[in-house]
């Protein structure tokens, strides 16, 4: 069993995000460079040599990569052999007999049935929150918020975060909530991957459920549709997430874990790889250009990420990373 | 080890002076501006050219914009003359001690474009943004005279050199999206939309 203190999740959690909001994913710079020595058009080229500028001047002045530091995305993986310690806090773990997951009434594949089981899960979380209250266990989730909060205080890192989304809309001043998953993974360890999403960049995302029968140039001119009139809102050179498949809540979360997968990382699905590499080409057809100001470089890279689905739907949701997509990740 | 490798590159790029000098180049025929900007200045620009601005300058966004309007609604003074200003739609990041400010950049202008007209209809002489914006909104900054400007976004840091000092002017409670006043210097900016009907993004 590896056991992984919440403090160390912390710690590492904290180097992840000021690691990706000073510094420019390697992947990322080698892409702009390389789409730097193609790019034609003198305006275009200018820009991009701002950007490669920009990742120099960031990390020597210690300032951010971009003045929207983000909405703060948190994705963690458990491996089979991860047990999360969230005992006593912060390091004055003394021997306990309590598990990870001391959840009473609800080990093992037990079904739960309507009304009396769902009581006993209520009693169960309410049992488990007194016990949080009463300072023997942490929260992990809170304990990632409250490591948000501190980095982007200490860090003069900008906070973007509003409580509501259509009253008063105020902002939390910490940059939180974070988005928060929790994934179960194969592969041994703790996993925390970080990405940071500009909100230009969000704001240019959707998601069709399609017919299944739906044809490739269909898809492609979608996308190209779409990057002719939003790219130039999205921070050009964009990197095009797309997602396929699974369901539609799901699909959305496909598209966004394909903006912020590594370029350097090929599609292992060869169909899908060639579908990456025809959209990207035509996409860098349109002229649309760094900023949406004209040139070749449209986009630096297209991601699909795709999963099975109902035989009846073929969801599809396209995402736009800008080029100051921000990610790290680090496996305890 | 990659990543290490790139930045010894960029650097020894930059102290060489390859890219600073190449941006220069492109930035040869730059028109030098200062704020307030005069229609004597805004006439002679076109789509596409590249100015470097001078001089004091406002920061509003969403918030800061709706909180405008109201007042304007009410017929209440407003915090910042708007008669002849040049508002950047921007939320800086924090000024970290010693430094004279924080990133600095543009955010998407099309979601100001609602907002644009009254402010338009006051005297405003330029917007500074990123990207396009509605065929309605081009047309307004025609009809009243009005240049659309915009920054390269995400380089944060890039433009913060350029920022001599940046101080909260009105509506603090909106933290980063009160309005800022900004003192800039050579600031880079390209004419998106001119007063004589050339659009950037029609351009291509």
């Amino acid at each position: 069993m590896r056991n992984i203190k919440v403090l160390q999740v912390k710690n590492t959690l904290k180097s992840l995000l000021i690691d990706a909001s000073f510094k420019i994913p390697a992947d990322i710079i080698d892409a702009v460079k390389s789409f730097r020595q193609l790019e034609g058009n003198t305006r275009a080229a200018s820009i991009l040599d701002m950007i490669l500028e920009n990742s120099v001047i960031a990390v020597d002045q210690r300032l951010p990569l971009c003045q929207d530091c983000g909405t703060v995305y948190v994705d963690i993986g458990l491996g089979p052999d991860v047990y999360i310690d969230s005992g006593p806090y912060p390091d004055t773990m003394q021997n306990t007999e309590t598990t990870g997951l001391d959840y009473q009434g609800l080990s093992g594949f037990q079904v739960l049935h309507p009304r009396s089981d769902m009581q006993e899960k209520y009693q169960a979380e309410k049992y488990q929150a007194e016990k949080y209250q009463t300072g023997k266990y942490c929260f992990p989730k809170e304990e990632i918020n409250k490591t948000v909060a501190e980095v982007y205080k200490n860090n003069y890192l900008r906070t973007s975060i509003v409580s509501d989304p259509f009253f008063a809309r105020r902002n939390t001043g910490n940059n939180t909530p974070a988005i928060i998953n929790v994934d179960l993974k194969k592969s041994p360890g703790l996993s925390i991957d970080v990405s940071l999403k500009g909100g230009g960049s969000e704001n240019c995302s959707w998601l069709f459920m399609l017919n299944p029968s739906t044809e490739k140039d269909a898809i492609i001119n979608m996308v190209l549709k779409l990057v002719k009139e939003n790219a130039s809102k999205a921070c050009p050179p964009i990197i095009v997430g797309i997602g396929m498949g699974s369901t539609a809540s799901e699909v959305l979360k496909l598209a966004r874990k394909a903006v912020f997968r590594n370029l350097d990382m090929a599609n292992p699905d060869k169909r899908y790889q060639a579908l990456e590499k025809e959209i990207l080409a035509s996409v860098n057809k349109t002229g649309v250009g760094p900023q949406g100001l004209g040139g070749n470089t449209t986009a630096l890279a297209c991601n699909i990420e795709f999963a099975p689905c109902h035989m009846a739907t073929l969801p599809f949701a396209v995402m736009f990373g800008c080029h100051s997509t921000r990610r790290a990740s680090f496996t305890l | 080890m990659t990543i290490i490798l790139n930045r010894i590159n960029i650097l020894f790029l930059l102290k060489t002076g390859t890219i600073s000098e190449k941006i220069m180049e492109s930035f040869a025929k730059t028109i030098v501006l200062k704020t307030p900007l005069k229609s004597c200045d805004i006439q002679k620009l076109k789509a596409g050219d590249i100015v470097s601005l001078s001089g004091r300058i406002f920061s509003a966004r969403d918030a800061a914009h709706k909180k405008i309007l109201s007042a304007i609604a009410e017929g209440i003074k407003l915090p910042v003359e708007i008669k002849g200003q040049t508002i950047f739609y921007l939320g800086p990041s924090p000024t970290p001690p010693g430094k004279a400010s924080g990133s600095i950049g543009p955010t998407t202008s099309a979601r100001m474009d609602e907002f644009t007209e009254p402010l338009l209809k006051e005297g405003l002489k330029a917007a500074i943004g990123k990207g396009a914006r509605s065929e309605k909104t081009r047309v307004l900054f025609l009809k009243h005279g009005a240049v659309y400007f915009v920054a390269c976004g995400g380089i944060g840091a890039y433009l913060a050199q350029k920022v001599e000092k940046i101080k909260p002017a009105a509506y603090k409670d909106l933290g980063p999206e009160a309005i800022y006043m900004l003192e800039v210097k050579d600031f880079p900016l390209i004419v998106a939309y001119d007063i004589h009907g050339g659009d950037i993004f029609k351009q291509k």
